[in-house]
């Protein structure tokens, strides 16, 4: 829909719709699915919205050369010096979780699941504050002084061999969780901006690849750290205006009432078995605990927090943005569902015949609905706070798996020795071999599932194990490195909550006909490396023990 | 039953948008202040680390 164009059939009342204005048009959204406004489905995004995101994007490689000259050695690399402070580490901490994967994954799972879908970011909310108010993991984490989570392995179990394994499942792990995030990108910028054609998007998305790379190469965690605030200011301003436009033209009562023609109950009621079910809140409550405290990324935030106060006010705080981070995406994806079930031009394109969700382009809706709602310089601003997302949450992880490999593989494999500087250029050069992976990576994979399920999953091998030996390491004395071993191992299992990975055993059929989800595959994985972490202490226990308090007796 | 859980749902979203909107500001102006204090605190241990 172009707003103000005399194209547009916007001037149309149904009589028992409700009407509503865009710019100076009169539009209205008929209750019932016969009744129809055609209306053309052209992107409002023009030059003044991409000087907006131009503007961005050179503001956040001039902050990675600037900061570069505070880079003196890993310590800065990794987690700035330790100078993260409460307020910043909230930005931060925020603009690194709420990336544009992460709206575009939440806004698909307020497509496709309606209200309902509000428990994924309630549960991260409550989960994310009570690591905060206790404490939980994160505070003896930081009390150990380690940089990353492998290197606690190392430093708790006294296993060079643990810490290199963790490591590489760590970063294979976190890879892959990545591996769809310029797929993500790709079909937002489409959506968005009308862009359509195939090549221009590649060399748009691998641009961006480019400049996160210049920047957080060039200025590690501090850059990180300014560029994630920029973001975390931008987006949140221009998310929170887009949600105050989308109530405001849609109507609330549209809103509630679409969601019930298309979910009916199952898009309200989380616990129904037509839509999300109780094992999925389950692993949704497993996930909110682990995406916050273990999950390498964020628990980097804890690593270089100033001190152990400060970990824990950064986390009561930053639960607020947990639990946004899911709301406002799945909101906006909600309101993507009521205007595009309304709409005819798109109807045909986002549900079948049947009014089902066609779940192939389900990714695409958030991004279109922008597209017709926001006028020209708010679109601009949301489209650069979410390439802002994008870049935000790309130098995150690039840093993240990057210096893991650097520092808990290759470096442990070579006894330890490398000097600084050699695991600095080492660690750069991982960024750049892993961005190339992930353009491969994105290009060939075919997703088959909901975004959000496909990144659970991938973190999960990781994080299913890690929380069973960072729970055991850091609050049981008689922990050993076999129990961790174990548990680091069986996460593997994790892999069968994917699609391509059902199919590739040949097993596809048989979890669809016994109705085995994927989080039914997650939550087996953390019982069993559960019960392994504890058998393999007690059969294999360690010589020396350790206390919780992170030291060895 | 569904009128429960628009409500719940509802009150949720309300809730959860103002009390962002706070934390955006207050975040965005402490934020500048941290960021500040960081380069300050680097500068500083870089002259130390100099002299």
């Amino acid at each position: 829909m172009v707003i103000g164009d005399s194209v547009c059939q916007l001037a149309v009342d149904h009589g028992d719709g409700c009407s509503s204005r865009l710019g100076q048009k009169r539009w209205t959204l008929p209750r019932g699915a016969a009744n129809f406004i055609t209306l053309p489905m052209e992107s409002n995004f023009s030059t003044i919205d991409w000087l907006i995101v131009g503007a961005y994007l050179l503001g956040t490689v001039a902050i990675g050369v600037y900061v570069n000259r505070f880079i003196k050695g890993m310590g800065d690399f990794l987690v700035a010096g330790r100078s993260l402070k409460t307020r910043l580490g909230v930005a931060t901490m925020i603009g690194s979780e709420l990336g544009l994967v992460t709206a575009m994954f939440a806004a698909q799972k307020g497509f496709t699941g309606g209200f309902a879908a509000f428990h994924i970011g309630l549960l991260a909310g409550i989960t994310a504050l009570m690591v905060g108010l206790t404490g939980f993991i994160v505070v003896p984490l930081r009390r150990t002084g380690v940089m990353t989570i492998p290197q606690f392995y190392e430093q708790r179990f006294g296993s060079r061999k643990l810490r290199i394994f963790g490591g590489l499942l760590l970063a294979l792990s976190g890879i892959l969780n990545m591996g769809l995030f310029l797929k993500a990108g790709a079909t937002f910028v489409t959506g968005l901006t009308g862009v359509e054609d195939d090549t221009t998007i590649k060399l748009v998305m691998t641009s961006l690849l480019v400049l996160v790379l210049i920047y957080t190469a060039l200025g590690g965690m501090v850059s990180v750290i300014i560029t994630d605030y920029v973001q975390f200011v931008v987006l949140s301003l221009g998310l929170l205006i887009a949600c105050g436009v989308a109530i405001s033209q849609l109507g609330w009562q549209t809103i509630v009432q679409t969601v019930e023609t298309v979910h009916g109950q199952a898009g309200f009621n989380p616990f129904d078995g037509d839509g999300f079910g109780p094992s999925y809140f389950v692993w949704m409550i497993f996930l909110g605990i682990i995406s916050c405290a273990v999950w390498q990324t964020a628990a980097i935030r804890a690593c270089a927090a100033e001190n152990e106060q400060v970990v824990k006010r950064l986390y009561t705080w930053s639960s607020i943005g947990f639990m946004i981070r899911f709301l406002i995406p799945q909101f906006l994806g909600i309101c993507a569902l009521t205007f595009l079930w309304h709409n005819e031009s798109a109807h045909a394109l986002f549900f079948n015949q049947d009014g089902s969700i066609m779940e192939s382009e389900s990714l695409r809706a958030m991004p279109v609905f922008l597209s017709q709602l926001l006028p020209v310089g708010l679109i601009g601003l949301v489209g650069a706070g979410m390439i802002a997302a994008f870049m935000s949450t790309h130098d995150t992880y690039l840093l993240c798996w990057a210096s893991v490999l650097a520092e808990d593989v290759v470096n442990p494999i070579t006894g330890g020795k490398l000097p600084e500087a050699t695991r600095l250029r080492l660690a750069r050069i991982f960024l750049v071999m892993i961005a190339a992976f992930l353009l491969v990576w994105s290009m060939w994979y075919e997703l088959g599932q909901d975004l959000w399920d496909y990144m659970a999953v991938s973190g999960a091998i990781y994080s299913t194990g890690a929380f069973a030996v960072m729970l055991a390491g850091l609050y049981w004395k008689r922990a050993s490195r076999v129990g961790a071993g174990l548990a680091l191992g069986v996460g593997a299992l994790a892999l069968f909550g994917l699609k391509p990975v059902q199919a590739l055993f040949g097993v596809g059929d048989w979890f669809k006909s016994n109705d085995i989800t994927s989080a039914h595959v997650g939550l087996v994985t953390v019982v069993l490396a559960v019960i392994l972490m504890v058998a393999g202490s007690l059969l294999f226990p360690h010589r020396n023990h350790h206390n919780s308090e992170g030291t060895s007796v | 039953m569904n009128g429960f859980w628009i409500n719940f749902w509802a009150i949720l979203l309300g809730v959860t948008l103002i009390a962002y909107s706070i934390l955006v500001v207050r975040v965005t102006l402490g934020g500048f202040r941290d960021i500040q204090s960081m380069f300050r605190k680097l500068s500083e241990r870089d002259e130390n680390d100099e002299s």
